[in-house]
C-alpha cells in the first residue's frame, strides 16, 4: 500500500497537472490581493474573506481526484496495479489518501501564497492580532475533515461514474443541489429540515465561515461529520470495489 | 510442494444469463508454455482476467502457487507480469517514467531494472517519449517491457503479438523462450496467430462458448496431427504383419474400427494397398490425413458444433 502511494506521487509530482492545478489557484489568490491593494484592505480583513470561503475547497478537489482517481478509468491503468496483487481495498483506500496529501501539499502552498502576498500588498491591517489568527487557524482546521470528507465522497463518485465529465457534473449538482433542496423544503415543509442540513459538509461548513465566534461543541461536530463522511464512504467504495469487474 | 502452477477447478463466470466461462478446469505446470485457443468470445480472455484478478468468479476454485484464499492469492500475484487486453499506460508519462512508476509500485528494488525491461524490448532509445507518441507496436513492446520486468515466475499474456511486426514478433518469441529456458517462467498465453503459437506452446487449452474442450500436450498433438496414411482393412492383426514384414515398416498404429494409422509411404499409398491386396487383406479406404495446430482447431471447434 505504502509502495503503491509513493508511485501516485511519484506519477502526480511527474506531470504539469498538479503544478497548473497550484499555480492558477495561487495566481488567482495573488490576483486578489492585488484587486484590494488601493483600498485600506488589509491582510486581517483578507483573512476574514478567505474564510467565508470555506466552501470553495469543495469544488477544488473534483480536480485533485479527477487526477488520482477519475483518470484511470479513461486510461485504463487501474488493472495494472491489481493484476500486480495490490488488493482491491488498499488501492482504493491509497486513492483517498494520496488525494488528500496533494490537497494539503496544495492548499498549504496556496494559503501560504495569498498570506504573504497579502502582507506584501496590502499590509498587516489595522485588526490584525493573535486572535484573529488563532481564530482564523481554529476554522481552517475544523474545516479540514470536512474537506477530506469531499475527498472520499468525490472518489467514490469517481470510482461509480466512469465518465470524467459527468462525475465532475454529478459531484458538483450534489453538493450545490442537495444543500438547496433542504434548504427550499425548510422554508416549505417544515424546520427540521434545517437540522438535516447540519448534516450536510457543506452546511457545517456554512457554519464554520459564519459571521459569528465558532464555538468548540461547533468545531467538533464539523471534524464528526467530516470523518463520518470519509469513513462512510470508504467503507461504500470498498464494498463497491470488492465487487466489480476491473476493466 | 505442488509443481502446479495454476490450477482452477469448475470456474463458472456469468455475465446477467450469458455463461462467458462454463465449468473451466485448467492445470498448468511450473515451466510451461500454455498456449490457450479459442474464437473471439469464446472465454480466454475472461479466464486470463479472473487468473490476474481483474474479474470475480462466479463459482469455483482458483488456485495460483498453491494459494486459494484472497489476500494469498494478491500475494502471490506479486510474481506474476501480466498484459491483459491491450497495454494501457498514462499517456502523458514517457515509457521510462510508466515502468519506473510500476517498479515503485511493485516495490522492486534498483532502478536498473527499468532499463533492462526496456533494453530488452528494444525501446531504450525511444525511452523518453510519451506513451501518447507511441504506436501500436510500441505499445504493445512496452507492454512487454512491464510484464517481464522484475523476472516474474508466472507471465498471462492476452494476445501479446497483436500489433507487433515480424520482427518484432521474432524479438517477442525469443524473450519468452528465453525466459522460460532459463528462469523457468511459467507463460499462459492467448493468441489468434496459431502458427505463432506452435512454435512456443509445451500445452494447450482449447475453449469454445466458455467451455473447455481439450487441455492437451504439444507432443500429444504432434503426434494427433502427424501426416500418415489411415488405411481400413478387414484382418488388422493379418495387416500389421504385411505392413512390417513385406514393407519393413514399423512406424504404425492399430486403432479401433479396423483402421491403422502408418506413418510412411504418405506419397505412395498404392504401395500399401498393392501388398495388402497381393496378401488377401480387404483394403476398404485409404486416405492421406495428417494437420496443423490449425486444422486441428478447426476440426476441434466444429466437432463440437456437429455434436
Amino acid at each position: 500500500m505504502l509502495n503503491y502511494m509513493k508511485a501516485e506521487l511519484y506519477r502526480n509530482f511527474n506531470r504539469i497537472y498538479f503544478y497548473a492545478f497550484t499555480a492558477s489557484i495561487s495566481f488567482f489568490a495573488i490576483l486578489s490581493n492585488l484587486l484590494v491593494a488601493n483600498q485600506n484592505i488589509g491582510l486581517d480583513k483578507m483573512m476574514l474573506m478567505s474564510i467565508k470561503m470555506l466552501s470553495i475547497p469543495i469544488y477544488i478537489v473534483v480536480m485533485i481526484v479527477d487526477m488520482v482517481t477519475s483518470e484511470e478509468n479513461k486510461n485504463l491503468t487501474i488493472k495494472n496495479v491489481l493484476a500486480s496483487g495490490l488488493s482491491r481495498n488498499k488501492m482504493y483506500l491509497s486513492k483517498i489518501i494520496v488525494s488528500t496529501i496533494l490537497a494539503v501539499i496544495s492548499a498549504i502552498i496556496i494559503l501560504t501564497i495569498f498570506l504573504v502576498s497579502s502582507m506584501m500588498i496590502t499590509g498587516i491591517g489595522e485588526n490584525f492580532s493573535s486572535e484573529l489568527l488563532r481564530d482564523f487557524t481554529f476554522r481552517i482546521l475544523s474545516a479540514v475533515p470536512l474537506w477530506i470528507g469531499t475527498i472520499s465522497l468525490c472518489t467514490y463518485i469517481a470510482f461509480l461514474i466512469k465518465n470524467n465529465t459527468l462525475f465532475a457534473s454529478i459531484y458538483v449538482i450534489l453538493f450545490v443541489s442537495v444543500k438547496q433542496i433542504i434548504n427550499i423544503l425548510g422554508y416549505l415543509v417544515s424546520d427540521k429540515f434545517f437540522y438535516a442540513k447540519n448534516m450536510l459538509i457543506s452546511g457545517q461548513l456554512e457554519i464554520l465561515s459564519s459571521d459569528a465566534a465558532v464555538s468548540s461543541t461547533q468545531s467538533l461536530t464539523a471534524v464528526c461529520i467530516g470523518l463520518a463522511y470519509a469513513v462512510v464512504f470508504s467503507i461504500l467504495g470498498v464494498i463497491y470495489i470488492r465487487k466489480k469487474d476491473i476493466t | 510442494m505442488t509443481d502446479i502452477v495454476i490450477r482452477t477447478q469448475n470456474i463458472t463466470k456469468k455475465y446477467k444469463n450469458n455463461f462467458a466461462l462454463n465449468n473451466v478446469s485448467i492445470n498448468i505446470r511450473k515451466g510451461d508454455i500454455y498456449g490457450l485457443i479459442g474464437k473471439n468470445g469464446a472465454g480466454k480472455t475472461t479466464l486470463l482476467r479472473i487468473i490476474s484478478g481483474l474479474s470475480i468468479l462466479n463459482e469455483g476454485k482458483l488456485e495460483i502457487f498453491g494459494q486459494t484464499s484472497e489476500s494469498d492469492l494478491n500475494s502471490v500475484r506479486s510474481r506474476t507480469g501480466c498484459i491483459i487486453e491491450s497495454p494501457n499506460f498514462y499517456p502523458y508519462l514517457s515509457a521510462r517514467k510508466n515502468l519506473e512508476y510500476y517498479r515503485i509500485q511493485k516495490g522492486i528494488p534498483g532502478k536498473e531494472c527499468v532499463e533492462k525491461a526496456l533494453n530488452n524490448v528494444g525501446l531504450s532509445e525511444i525511452g523518453n517519449k510519451k506513451f501518447k507518441n507511441y504506436s501500436l507496436g510500441m505499445k504493445q513492446r512496452l507492454g512487454l517491457a512491464l510484464a517481464i520486468m522484475g523476472n516474474p515466475d508466472l507471465l498471462i499474456l492476452d494476445e501479446p503479438i497483436n500489433g507487433l511486426d515480424p520482427i518484432g514478433i521474432v524479438e517477442f518469441r525469443e524473450i519468452l523462450k528465453k525466459l522460460n529456458r532459463e528462469r523457468n517462467t511459467t507463460i499462459i498465453i492467448s493468441s489468434h496467430i496459431l502458427g505463432e503459437l506452435s512454435q512456443l506452446a509445451t500445452t494447450y487449452g482449447f475453449i469454445d462458448n466458455g467451455r473447455l474442450l481439450q487441455e492437451i500436450t504439444s507432443k500429444e498433438i504432434e503426434e494427433k496431427c502427424r501426416h500418415h496414411l489411415l488405411v481400413k482393412v478387414n484382418d488388422t492383426a493379418k495387416a500389421s504383419v504385411v505392413i512390417e514384414k513385406e514393407l519393413g515398416c514399423d512406424d504404425y498404429h492399430v486403432l479401433n474400427d479396423n483402421q491403422i494409422k502408418i506413418y510412411a509411404f504418405i506419397d505412395t499409398p498404392e504401395i500399401v494397398t498393392q501388398a495388402l491386396i497381393k496378401n488377401n487383406i480387404m483394403v476398404s479406404t485409404i486416405n492421406q490425413c495428417g494437420a496443423n495446430l490449425e486444422d486441428y482447431f478447426v476440426d476441434l471447434i466444429g466437432g463440437n458444433q456437429n455434436a
